[in-house]
Protein backbone atom coordinates (compact mmCIF):
# COMPACT_ATOMS: atom_id res chain seq x y z
CA UNK A 1 0.00 0.00 0.00
CA UNK A 2 3.04 2.21 -0.14
CA UNK A 3 2.15 3.43 -3.63
CA UNK A 4 -1.39 4.34 -2.72
CA UNK A 5 -0.74 7.82 -1.30
CA UNK A 6 1.46 8.67 -4.25
CA UNK A 7 -1.21 7.46 -6.60
CA UNK A 8 -3.83 9.54 -4.86
CA UNK A 9 -1.65 12.60 -5.11
CA UNK A 10 -1.09 12.10 -8.77
CA UNK A 11 -4.80 11.66 -9.32
CA UNK A 12 -5.53 14.88 -7.47
CA UNK A 13 -2.94 16.60 -9.59
CA UNK A 14 -4.55 15.25 -12.70
CA UNK A 15 -7.93 16.50 -11.61
CA UNK A 16 -6.70 20.04 -11.11
CA UNK A 17 -4.93 19.97 -14.42
CA UNK A 18 -8.04 18.74 -16.17
CA UNK A 19 -10.04 21.56 -14.58
CA UNK A 20 -7.52 24.09 -15.76
CA UNK A 21 -7.65 22.63 -19.25
CA UNK A 22 -11.43 22.82 -19.42
CA UNK A 23 -11.26 26.42 -18.25
CA UNK A 24 -8.76 27.20 -20.96
CA UNK A 25 -10.97 25.58 -23.53
CA UNK A 26 -13.89 27.67 -22.35
CA UNK A 27 -11.78 30.77 -22.68
CA UNK A 28 -10.79 29.82 -26.18
CA UNK A 29 -14.40 29.27 -27.17
CA UNK A 30 -15.33 32.67 -25.73
CA UNK A 31 -12.46 34.25 -27.57
CA UNK A 32 -13.67 32.72 -30.78
CA UNK A 33 -17.14 34.09 -30.19
CA UNK A 34 -15.88 37.61 -29.58
CA UNK A 35 -13.63 37.39 -32.57
CA UNK A 36 -16.50 36.37 -34.78
CA UNK A 37 -18.53 39.33 -33.60
CA UNK A 38 -15.70 41.70 -34.29
CA UNK A 39 -15.17 40.35 -37.77
CA UNK A 40 -18.83 40.88 -38.54
CA UNK A 41 -18.63 44.44 -37.28
CA UNK A 42 -15.53 45.04 -39.31
CA UNK A 43 -17.30 43.89 -42.44
CA UNK A 44 -20.26 46.16 -41.70
CA UNK A 45 -18.06 49.14 -41.07
CA UNK A 46 -16.20 48.60 -44.26
CA UNK A 47 -19.49 48.51 -46.10
CA UNK A 48 -20.54 51.78 -44.46
CA UNK A 49 -17.27 53.40 -45.35
CA UNK A 50 -17.66 52.39 -48.95
CA UNK A 51 -21.15 53.86 -49.08
CA UNK A 52 -20.07 57.04 -47.35
CA UNK A 53 -17.33 57.53 -49.84
CA UNK A 54 -19.86 57.20 -52.64
CA UNK A 55 -22.05 59.97 -51.22
CA UNK A 56 -21.87 63.53 -52.49
CA UNK A 57 -20.42 66.29 -50.44
CA UNK A 58 -23.76 67.84 -49.55
CA UNK A 59 -25.61 64.63 -48.73
CA UNK A 60 -27.36 64.50 -45.35
CA UNK A 61 -25.91 61.88 -43.03
CA UNK A 62 -27.48 60.98 -39.71
CA UNK A 63 -26.25 58.91 -36.83
CA UNK A 64 -28.69 57.03 -34.67
CA UNK A 65 -27.80 57.76 -31.06
CA UNK A 66 -30.20 56.05 -28.76
CA UNK A 67 -33.70 56.93 -29.97
CA UNK A 68 -32.76 60.04 -31.94
CA UNK A 69 -31.21 60.65 -35.28
CA UNK A 70 -28.47 63.22 -35.05
CA UNK A 71 -27.41 64.97 -38.19
CA UNK A 72 -23.73 64.63 -38.83
CA UNK A 73 -21.24 66.12 -41.15
CA UNK A 74 -20.24 63.72 -43.89
CA UNK A 75 -16.53 64.24 -43.24
CA UNK A 76 -17.07 63.68 -39.56
CA UNK A 77 -19.02 60.49 -40.17
CA UNK A 78 -16.30 59.31 -42.52
CA UNK A 79 -13.60 59.95 -39.96
CA UNK A 80 -15.63 58.24 -37.27
CA UNK A 81 -16.11 55.13 -39.34
CA UNK A 82 -12.43 55.04 -40.21
CA UNK A 83 -11.50 55.30 -36.57
CA UNK A 84 -13.92 52.55 -35.71
CA UNK A 85 -12.43 50.26 -38.36
CA UNK A 86 -8.98 50.96 -36.97
CA UNK A 87 -10.12 50.14 -33.49
CA UNK A 88 -11.76 46.90 -34.55
CA UNK A 89 -8.68 45.82 -36.48
CA UNK A 90 -6.50 46.47 -33.45
CA UNK A 91 -8.92 44.55 -31.29
CA UNK A 92 -8.87 41.62 -33.68
CA UNK A 93 -5.10 41.57 -33.62
CA UNK A 94 -5.12 41.58 -29.85
CA UNK A 95 -7.64 38.75 -29.80
CA UNK A 96 -5.45 36.76 -32.18
CA UNK A 97 -2.53 37.19 -29.83
CA UNK A 98 -4.46 36.05 -26.79
CA UNK A 99 -5.92 33.15 -28.73
CA UNK A 100 -2.45 32.00 -29.69
CA UNK A 101 -1.37 32.29 -26.10
CA UNK A 102 -4.35 30.32 -24.88
CA UNK A 103 -3.80 27.60 -27.41
CA UNK A 104 -0.17 27.24 -26.40
CA UNK A 105 -1.24 26.94 -22.81
CA UNK A 106 -3.84 24.40 -23.76
CA UNK A 107 -1.31 22.26 -25.56
CA UNK A 108 1.12 22.31 -22.67
CA UNK A 109 -1.69 21.41 -20.27
CA UNK A 110 -2.73 18.57 -22.49
CA UNK A 111 0.81 17.26 -22.54
CA UNK A 112 1.10 17.39 -18.78
CA UNK A 113 -2.23 15.61 -18.41
CA UNK A 114 -1.08 12.89 -20.76
CA UNK A 115 2.07 12.46 -18.72
CA UNK A 116 0.07 12.24 -15.53
CA UNK A 117 -2.19 9.63 -17.03
CA UNK A 118 0.79 7.55 -18.04
CA UNK A 119 2.19 7.91 -14.54
CA UNK A 120 -1.05 6.70 -13.04
CA UNK A 121 -1.12 3.75 -15.38
CA UNK A 122 2.43 2.85 -14.45
CA UNK A 123 1.60 3.14 -10.77
CA UNK A 124 -1.48 0.98 -11.13
CA UNK A 125 0.45 -1.62 -13.09
CA UNK A 126 3.12 -1.69 -10.41
CA UNK A 127 0.48 -2.05 -7.71
CA UNK A 128 -1.30 -4.92 -9.41
CA UNK A 129 1.99 -6.76 -9.86
CA UNK A 130 3.14 -6.42 -6.28
CA UNK B 1 0.49 -14.24 -47.37
CA UNK B 2 3.13 -16.86 -47.67
CA UNK B 3 6.08 -14.74 -46.57
CA UNK B 4 4.59 -12.73 -43.78
CA UNK B 5 7.80 -10.86 -43.16
CA UNK B 6 7.20 -8.83 -46.27
CA UNK B 7 4.20 -6.82 -45.17
CA UNK B 8 1.46 -6.33 -42.65
CA UNK B 9 -2.27 -6.68 -42.94
CA UNK B 10 -4.62 -4.63 -40.86
CA UNK B 11 -8.33 -4.64 -41.29
CA UNK B 12 -9.82 -1.18 -41.65
CA UNK B 13 -12.19 -2.26 -38.95
CA UNK B 14 -9.41 -2.25 -36.40
CA UNK B 15 -7.82 0.95 -37.65
CA UNK B 16 -11.00 2.98 -37.59
CA UNK B 17 -13.61 1.67 -35.26
CA UNK B 18 -17.09 2.00 -36.77
CA UNK B 19 -18.33 4.14 -33.90
CA UNK B 20 -15.54 6.61 -34.36
CA UNK B 21 -16.16 6.84 -38.06
CA UNK B 22 -19.86 7.29 -37.43
CA UNK B 23 -19.12 10.05 -34.94
CA UNK B 24 -16.85 11.84 -37.34
CA UNK B 25 -19.40 11.53 -40.13
CA UNK B 26 -22.09 12.86 -37.83
CA UNK B 27 -19.99 15.83 -36.86
CA UNK B 28 -19.35 16.70 -40.46
CA UNK B 29 -23.04 16.28 -41.19
CA UNK B 30 -23.80 18.72 -38.41
CA UNK B 31 -21.37 21.21 -39.83
CA UNK B 32 -23.00 20.85 -43.22
CA UNK B 33 -26.44 21.37 -41.71
CA UNK B 34 -25.19 24.56 -40.04
CA UNK B 35 -23.83 25.84 -43.29
CA UNK B 36 -27.05 24.97 -45.03
CA UNK B 37 -29.01 26.98 -42.49
CA UNK B 38 -26.68 29.89 -42.99
CA UNK B 39 -27.08 29.57 -46.72
CA UNK B 40 -30.85 29.58 -46.39
CA UNK B 41 -30.64 32.71 -44.27
CA UNK B 42 -28.51 34.42 -46.86
CA UNK B 43 -30.90 33.36 -49.60
CA UNK B 44 -33.70 34.93 -47.57
CA UNK B 45 -31.70 38.15 -47.38
CA UNK B 46 -31.14 38.13 -51.07
CA UNK B 47 -34.81 37.66 -51.89
CA UNK B 48 -35.72 40.39 -49.38
CA UNK B 49 -33.20 42.66 -50.96
CA UNK B 50 -34.46 42.09 -54.47
CA UNK B 51 -38.05 42.63 -53.31
CA UNK B 52 -36.99 45.89 -51.70
CA UNK B 53 -35.23 47.00 -54.84
CA UNK B 54 -38.39 46.28 -56.77
CA UNK B 55 -40.47 48.31 -54.29
CA UNK B 56 -38.08 51.26 -54.22
CA UNK B 57 -38.07 51.32 -57.98
CA UNK B 58 -41.86 51.55 -58.07
CA UNK B 59 -42.46 54.04 -55.28
CA UNK B 60 -41.45 57.23 -57.07
CA UNK B 61 -43.79 56.37 -59.93
CA UNK B 62 -46.60 58.02 -57.99
CA UNK B 63 -46.59 61.27 -56.10
CA UNK B 64 -48.26 59.67 -53.07
CA UNK B 65 -49.40 56.23 -51.93
CA UNK B 66 -52.28 55.24 -49.72
CA UNK B 67 -50.91 52.95 -47.05
CA UNK B 68 -51.71 51.48 -43.68
CA UNK B 69 -49.35 52.99 -41.15
CA UNK B 70 -48.33 50.73 -38.32
CA UNK B 71 -48.98 52.28 -34.94
CA UNK B 72 -46.98 50.47 -32.35
CA UNK B 73 -47.20 46.73 -32.68
CA UNK B 74 -50.93 46.51 -32.21
CA UNK B 75 -52.68 48.75 -34.67
CA UNK B 76 -52.62 50.28 -38.13
CA UNK B 77 -54.30 53.39 -39.36
CA UNK B 78 -54.74 54.64 -42.87
CA UNK B 79 -52.27 57.19 -44.10
CA UNK B 80 -50.61 58.60 -47.12
CA UNK B 81 -47.05 58.19 -48.24
CA UNK B 82 -45.65 61.40 -49.68
CA UNK B 83 -42.16 62.44 -50.77
CA UNK B 84 -41.91 59.16 -52.61
CA UNK B 85 -38.46 59.97 -53.91
CA UNK B 86 -36.81 60.57 -50.55
CA UNK B 87 -35.32 57.72 -48.59
CA UNK B 88 -33.45 57.56 -45.36
CA UNK B 89 -31.18 54.60 -45.88
CA UNK B 90 -29.51 52.76 -43.05
CA UNK B 91 -25.91 52.26 -44.05
CA UNK B 92 -25.07 50.18 -41.01
CA UNK B 93 -23.50 50.93 -37.65
CA UNK B 94 -26.26 53.46 -36.93
CA UNK B 95 -25.43 55.68 -39.89
CA UNK B 96 -28.25 56.89 -42.08
CA UNK B 97 -28.17 58.90 -45.26
CA UNK B 98 -30.77 60.80 -47.23
CA UNK B 99 -31.01 59.32 -50.66
CA UNK B 100 -33.19 59.40 -53.73
CA UNK B 101 -34.87 56.27 -55.03
CA UNK B 102 -32.23 55.82 -57.71
CA UNK B 103 -29.34 56.14 -55.29
CA UNK B 104 -31.09 53.79 -52.89
CA UNK B 105 -31.39 51.18 -55.59
CA UNK B 106 -27.69 51.49 -56.25
CA UNK B 107 -26.91 50.94 -52.59
CA UNK B 108 -29.22 47.96 -52.43
CA UNK B 109 -27.66 46.44 -55.52
CA UNK B 110 -24.20 46.74 -54.01
CA UNK B 111 -25.50 45.01 -50.92
CA UNK B 112 -26.95 42.26 -53.05
CA UNK B 113 -23.56 41.71 -54.64
CA UNK B 114 -21.93 41.36 -51.24
CA UNK B 115 -24.56 38.81 -50.31
CA UNK B 116 -23.92 36.84 -53.48
CA UNK B 117 -20.24 36.71 -52.68
CA UNK B 118 -21.05 35.35 -49.26
CA UNK B 119 -23.31 32.72 -50.77
CA UNK B 120 -20.53 31.60 -53.11
CA UNK B 121 -18.13 31.32 -50.21
CA UNK B 122 -20.61 29.23 -48.25
CA UNK B 123 -21.22 26.97 -51.21
CA UNK B 124 -17.52 26.28 -51.61
CA UNK B 125 -17.28 25.51 -47.92
CA UNK B 126 -20.23 23.16 -48.13
CA UNK B 127 -18.80 21.27 -51.07
CA UNK B 128 -15.61 20.81 -49.08
CA UNK B 129 -17.53 19.46 -46.13
CA UNK B 130 -19.59 17.20 -48.33
CA UNK B 131 -16.46 15.67 -49.80
CA UNK B 132 -15.24 15.08 -46.28
CA UNK B 133 -18.45 13.38 -45.22
CA UNK B 134 -18.39 11.26 -48.33
CA UNK B 135 -14.92 10.11 -47.41
CA UNK B 136 -16.05 9.26 -43.90
CA UNK B 137 -19.02 7.34 -45.18
CA UNK B 138 -16.97 5.37 -47.65
CA UNK B 139 -14.49 4.56 -44.91
CA UNK B 140 -17.31 3.40 -42.69
CA UNK B 141 -18.74 1.13 -45.36
CA UNK B 142 -15.31 -0.21 -46.22
CA UNK B 143 -14.66 -0.99 -42.59
CA UNK B 144 -18.04 -2.68 -42.37
CA UNK B 145 -17.29 -4.76 -45.43
CA UNK B 146 -14.13 -6.03 -43.76
CA UNK B 147 -11.71 -4.42 -46.11
CA UNK B 148 -8.10 -4.84 -45.10
CA UNK B 149 -5.16 -2.56 -45.48
CA UNK B 150 -2.02 -4.23 -46.73
CA UNK B 151 1.22 -2.50 -46.13
CA UNK B 152 4.31 -3.78 -47.81
CA UNK B 153 7.73 -2.23 -47.74
CA UNK B 154 9.03 -1.64 -51.19
CA UNK B 155 12.39 -3.33 -51.50
CA UNK B 156 14.17 -3.04 -54.76
CA UNK B 157 15.17 -6.60 -55.51
CA UNK B 158 18.44 -6.22 -57.32
CA UNK B 159 19.47 -9.50 -58.88
CA UNK B 160 22.67 -10.61 -57.20
CA UNK B 161 24.08 -12.05 -60.38
CA UNK B 162 24.22 -8.67 -62.04
CA UNK B 163 27.32 -7.70 -60.16
CA UNK B 164 29.05 -10.73 -61.50
CA UNK B 165 27.90 -10.61 -65.09
CA UNK B 166 27.03 -6.93 -65.16
CA UNK B 167 30.49 -6.03 -66.24
CA UNK B 168 29.68 -7.27 -69.71
CA UNK B 169 26.51 -5.47 -70.33
CA UNK B 170 23.07 -5.23 -68.85
CA UNK B 171 21.19 -6.53 -71.83
CA UNK B 172 23.29 -9.64 -71.76
CA UNK B 173 23.43 -10.20 -68.04
CA UNK B 174 19.77 -10.89 -67.43
CA UNK B 175 19.32 -13.56 -70.06
CA UNK B 176 22.56 -15.03 -68.85
CA UNK B 177 21.24 -15.39 -65.35
CA UNK B 178 18.05 -16.99 -66.45
CA UNK B 179 19.80 -19.38 -68.77
CA UNK B 180 22.20 -20.31 -66.05
CA UNK B 181 19.35 -21.25 -63.86
CA UNK B 182 17.55 -23.05 -66.63
CA UNK B 183 20.29 -25.38 -67.69
CA UNK B 184 23.11 -25.32 -65.26
CA UNK B 185 25.00 -27.78 -67.41
CA UNK B 186 26.18 -25.09 -69.82
CA UNK B 187 26.93 -22.00 -67.84
CA UNK B 188 30.42 -21.63 -69.18
CA UNK B 189 29.29 -21.62 -72.73
CA UNK B 190 26.78 -18.94 -72.02
CA UNK B 191 29.33 -16.81 -70.35
CA UNK B 192 31.87 -17.25 -73.07
CA UNK B 193 29.22 -16.47 -75.61
CA UNK B 194 28.30 -13.32 -73.83
CA UNK B 195 31.88 -12.26 -73.66
CA UNK B 196 32.38 -12.86 -77.31
CA UNK B 197 29.25 -11.00 -78.20
CA UNK B 198 30.41 -8.08 -76.12
CA UNK B 199 33.79 -8.22 -77.73
CA UNK B 200 32.27 -8.37 -81.17
CA UNK B 201 30.12 -5.37 -80.56
CA UNK B 202 32.95 -3.46 -79.09
CA UNK B 203 35.25 -4.05 -81.95
CA UNK B 204 32.58 -3.17 -84.43
CA UNK B 205 31.99 0.09 -82.69
CA UNK B 206 35.67 0.82 -82.70
CA UNK B 207 35.74 0.39 -86.37
CA UNK B 208 32.66 2.39 -86.96
CA UNK B 209 34.17 5.22 -85.02
CA UNK B 210 37.28 5.11 -87.06
CA UNK B 211 35.21 4.97 -90.18
CA UNK B 212 37.81 2.76 -91.70
CA UNK B 213 37.33 0.25 -94.46
CA UNK B 214 38.18 -3.44 -94.34
CA UNK B 215 41.81 -2.53 -93.83
CA UNK B 216 41.17 -1.23 -90.33
CA UNK B 217 43.10 -4.07 -88.82
CA UNK B 218 45.65 -1.64 -87.47
CA UNK B 219 43.03 -0.52 -85.05
CA UNK B 220 42.63 -4.00 -83.75
CA UNK B 221 45.16 -5.30 -81.35
CA UNK B 222 48.54 -5.98 -82.86
CA UNK B 223 48.58 -9.65 -82.06
CA UNK B 224 45.65 -10.23 -84.37
CA UNK B 225 46.76 -8.22 -87.31
CA UNK B 226 48.20 -11.08 -89.17
CA UNK B 227 45.09 -13.13 -88.65
CA UNK B 228 42.79 -10.52 -89.94
CA UNK B 229 43.97 -10.48 -93.47
CA UNK B 230 44.38 -14.18 -93.64
CA UNK B 231 41.06 -15.28 -94.95
CA UNK B 232 41.53 -18.92 -94.35
CA UNK B 233 42.69 -18.42 -90.86
CA UNK B 234 39.78 -16.26 -90.10
CA UNK B 235 37.25 -18.55 -91.63
CA UNK B 236 38.50 -21.45 -89.59
CA UNK B 237 38.33 -19.35 -86.50
CA UNK B 238 34.81 -18.38 -87.25
CA UNK B 239 34.04 -22.02 -87.65
CA UNK B 240 35.59 -22.66 -84.27
CA UNK B 241 33.64 -19.90 -82.78
CA UNK B 242 30.36 -21.05 -84.17
CA UNK B 243 31.02 -24.62 -83.15
CA UNK B 244 31.86 -23.48 -79.70
CA UNK B 245 28.50 -21.83 -79.34
CA UNK B 246 26.55 -24.19 -81.44
CA UNK B 247 24.17 -24.82 -78.58
CA UNK B 248 22.82 -21.33 -78.70
CA UNK B 249 20.19 -20.25 -81.12
CA UNK B 250 21.06 -16.69 -80.25
CA UNK B 251 24.54 -16.98 -81.58
CA UNK B 252 23.12 -18.26 -84.77
CA UNK B 253 20.88 -15.27 -85.06
CA UNK B 254 23.81 -13.01 -84.62
CA UNK B 255 25.83 -14.76 -87.21
CA UNK B 256 22.98 -14.74 -89.59
CA UNK B 257 23.35 -11.03 -89.78
CA UNK B 258 26.95 -11.24 -90.61
CA UNK B 259 26.77 -12.94 -93.99
CA UNK B 260 24.52 -10.09 -95.15
CA UNK B 261 27.05 -7.51 -94.25
CA UNK B 262 29.73 -9.67 -95.69
CA UNK B 263 28.20 -9.45 -99.07
CA UNK B 264 28.53 -5.74 -98.97
CA UNK B 265 32.11 -5.91 -97.90
CA UNK B 266 34.81 -6.40 -100.51
CA UNK B 267 35.65 -9.92 -99.48
CA UNK B 268 37.02 -12.69 -101.59
CA UNK B 269 34.28 -15.13 -102.59
CA UNK B 270 35.96 -18.12 -100.99
CA UNK B 271 35.70 -16.42 -97.68
CA UNK B 272 31.98 -16.06 -97.99
CA UNK B 273 31.71 -19.73 -98.68
CA UNK B 274 33.66 -20.50 -95.59
CA UNK B 275 31.43 -18.31 -93.61
CA UNK B 276 28.32 -20.04 -94.81
CA UNK B 277 29.84 -23.35 -94.08
CA UNK B 278 30.64 -22.20 -90.66
CA UNK B 279 27.14 -21.14 -89.96
CA UNK B 280 25.48 -24.23 -91.29
CA UNK B 281 26.78 -26.75 -88.78
CA UNK B 282 25.83 -24.34 -86.12
CA UNK B 283 22.29 -24.27 -87.30
CA UNK B 284 22.12 -28.00 -87.26
CA UNK B 285 23.58 -28.22 -83.81
CA UNK B 286 21.26 -25.69 -82.42
CA UNK B 287 18.30 -27.51 -83.85
CA UNK B 288 19.49 -30.66 -82.19
CA UNK B 289 19.78 -29.02 -78.88
CA UNK B 290 16.65 -26.97 -79.17
CA UNK B 291 14.56 -29.85 -77.88
CA UNK B 292 16.35 -29.81 -74.58
CA UNK B 293 16.43 -26.06 -74.46
CA UNK B 294 12.85 -25.00 -74.64
CA UNK B 295 13.35 -22.87 -71.60
CA UNK B 296 16.26 -21.15 -73.24
CA UNK B 297 14.29 -19.76 -76.08
CA UNK B 298 13.24 -16.81 -74.08
CA UNK B 299 16.78 -15.97 -73.15
CA UNK B 300 18.01 -16.57 -76.65
CA UNK B 301 15.60 -13.97 -77.86
CA UNK B 302 17.29 -11.63 -75.46
CA UNK B 303 20.55 -12.58 -76.91
CA UNK B 304 19.16 -11.75 -80.27
CA UNK B 305 19.01 -8.27 -78.95
CA UNK B 306 22.73 -8.19 -78.40
CA UNK B 307 22.91 -9.40 -81.95
CA UNK B 308 20.71 -6.54 -83.00
CA UNK B 309 23.43 -4.16 -81.96
CA UNK B 310 25.29 -5.68 -84.85
CA UNK B 311 22.55 -4.34 -87.05
CA UNK B 312 23.62 -0.81 -86.31
CA UNK B 313 26.77 -1.46 -88.19
CA UNK B 314 24.86 -3.19 -90.91
CA UNK B 315 25.68 -0.84 -93.69
CA UNK B 316 29.33 -0.66 -92.75
CA UNK B 317 31.75 -2.78 -94.60
CA UNK B 318 34.48 -3.77 -92.14
CA UNK B 319 32.50 -6.27 -90.15
CA UNK B 320 34.84 -9.08 -90.94
CA UNK B 321 37.78 -7.56 -89.21
CA UNK B 322 35.66 -7.10 -86.14
CA UNK B 323 34.76 -10.71 -86.17
CA UNK B 324 38.12 -12.11 -86.97
CA UNK B 325 40.02 -11.28 -83.84
CA UNK B 326 37.19 -12.40 -81.66
CA UNK B 327 38.04 -16.03 -81.04
CA UNK B 328 41.40 -15.24 -79.61
CA UNK B 329 40.28 -12.16 -77.83
CA UNK B 330 37.54 -14.11 -76.23
CA UNK B 331 40.18 -15.75 -74.13
CA UNK B 332 41.98 -12.46 -73.64
CA UNK B 333 41.20 -9.66 -71.23
CA UNK B 334 37.62 -8.57 -71.67
CA UNK B 335 36.51 -7.30 -68.34
CA UNK B 336 37.76 -3.82 -69.03
CA UNK B 337 36.52 -3.75 -72.59
CA UNK B 338 32.76 -3.73 -72.18
CA UNK B 339 33.05 -0.45 -70.38
CA UNK B 340 34.37 1.14 -73.47
CA UNK B 341 31.70 -0.60 -75.41
CA UNK B 342 29.06 1.49 -73.75
CA UNK B 343 30.95 4.57 -74.61
CA UNK B 344 31.01 3.42 -78.19
CA UNK B 345 27.31 2.91 -78.20
CA UNK B 346 26.81 6.43 -77.01
CA UNK B 347 29.20 7.75 -79.60
CA UNK B 348 27.28 6.13 -82.39
CA UNK B 349 23.83 7.22 -81.37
Amino acid sequence: MASSPALREVQRDLETQANALSKLQKDIAKNHQVRKQYTIQLGENELVLKELELLNENANVYKLIGPVLVKQDLAEANANVRKRIEYISAELKRLDGTLQDLEDKQNSKRDSILKLQQKIQALQAGKSKS
Amino acid sequence: MGDGAKGTIASLDSLFSPEEVQKAALRVEDAIADRRKELDRLRGFISDNSALIHLVRKLPDELSHDIMVPFGSAAFFPGRLIHTNEFLVLLGEGYYADRTAKQTIEILQRRGKALEAQVEFLKAMMSDLEAESKFFNSTATEAAEGLVEIREEYIEDAPKDVSESGRYCISVSNPLDSSKEDNSGKPDEDEVHARIMAKLDELEKEEIEDGSASGSDEDAEDSFQSNVNDDKNEASKIADLSMQFSTKAGSFQCDKEQPDSMQKSPLPPERKENLHKASIPKLEDSSENSASQTSKIGSSSHRAFTGSIVEHSHGLAPVQSAKSPTPEQASGSYPSKPVSRFKMQKGIR
